[in-house]
């Protein structure tokens, strides 16, 4: 009996404790997941898959890993996952798809594109440049370019080496620029002229 | 370095990840060849829209919910866990059950085929390899 209450009450500190951990970093995990996925209802599927794993292995965390960045290893992989099984980026490798360092192009645009290209908003059309990525290029992007974290902590999160994590960011800019000339071309000159 | 490989590096020397050697040869390369100044300059763009993209609007509410589903999913494995506790130890004790009675040796029938059997009297009937009469695995008894 003794046993079991003190079970229970481990239990509620843990969960507390969790929550309380949840509240200070759900905003910014649930950005990163909107912007990872480009859809308000994945993102809120993803951001909860990565806390219930985050939950489950609480007991695997070490704190020499800032926990915002364990939960971002955690979404990562969830989101990579995910997208292995759906298959649904759409991006064809037109020159050399092997080596990766060639040119990409869209195979077709997609919902979020023609919304963007309808209302003209820039923030649409970026998004939905994003989307348009290979799923493990744009987590690098947005880990670097929204996250602002280094290349260590994006190989830390990602499991990967610095030169993966360079190339990852390199073919990740080229594919975002190529998206953004077909979705947004005129905002696409704007921002980015000289590529 | 010509300029495909100063490419290959400039969205690394943007986000200040290249070192030493490299990146005074990227700076120098930069200073001397327009094209990929540019390069860098619209890299540089990029990177500030992509950094510029609004946060979403809080959602306090979401953790709370999440912590209920958390509780109720624990409650519902718990609850599964009882159950099939519960029918392990049914089938267990069943078993033990069926082990502490006395076996049987067997039913009538059965016994009054063994006896035939002892006695010889179990034949195929001859009209099997005939392709008539009853069918071919039929067990005739005495003729019958």
């Amino acid at each position: 009996m003794l046993a079991r209450t003190v079970t229970r009450t481990e239990n509620a500190i843990r969960e507390h404790e969790f929550e309380a951990l949840m509240k200070q970093h759900y905003r910014q995990t649930f950005n990163f997941a909107y912007r990872l996925t480009g859809d308000r209802a994945e993102a809120e599927d993803l951001v909860q898959e990565a806390f219930l794993r985050a939950y489950r292995f609480i007991h695997r965390y070490d704190n020499q890993m800032p926990f915002q960045n364990w939960l971002y290893r955690i979404l990562s992989n969830a989101f990579v996952d995910l997208k292995r099984k759906s298959r649904r980026w759409a991006l064809v490798s037109l020159d050399q798809p092997a080596n990766g360092t060639g040119t990409w192009d869209i195979a077709d645009k997609q919902p979020n594109a023609e919304a963007a290209m309808m209302d003209g908003s820039v923030n649409d059309a970026l998004q939905a440049a994003l989307t348009c990525m290979n799923p493990e290029f744009r987590t690098a992007v947005l880990l670097s370019d929204i996250e602002g974290l280094s290349y260590e902590e994006i190989a830390d999160i990602m499991d990967c080496s610095l030169g993966t994590v360079r190339s990852r960011i390199h073919r990740g800019r080229n594919q975002l620029r190529v998206a953004l000339l077909k979705i947004a071309p005129d905002y696409y000159k704007e921002v980015a002229g000289g590529l | 370095m010509d300029c495909k490989q100063i490419e290959k590096l400039l969205s690394a020397y943007a986000d200040d990840e290249i070192y030493g050697e490299d990146r005074r040869t990227i700076a120098q390369h930069l200073n001397e060849c327009e094209s990929c100044s540019d390069h860098l300059a619209a890299l540089k763009n990029l990177k500030r829209a992509l950094s510029r993209l609004p946060q979403l609007p809080n959602q306090p509410e979401q953790p709370k919910r999440f912590m209920l589903r958390v509780r109720r999913r624990r409650t519902a494995w718990a609850a599964l866990a009882g159950v099939a506790c519960l029918m392990m130890a049914g089938y267990g004790a069943s078993k033990v059950y069926q082990q502490s009675k006395p076996q049987t040796v067997g039913s009538s029938s059965e016994l009054a085929v063994r006896r035939s059997i002892d006695r010889d009297e179990i034949s195929y009937g001859a009209s099997d390899r005939l392709g008539g009469g009853p069918a071919p695995d039929t067990l005739l008894i005495n003729g019958r």
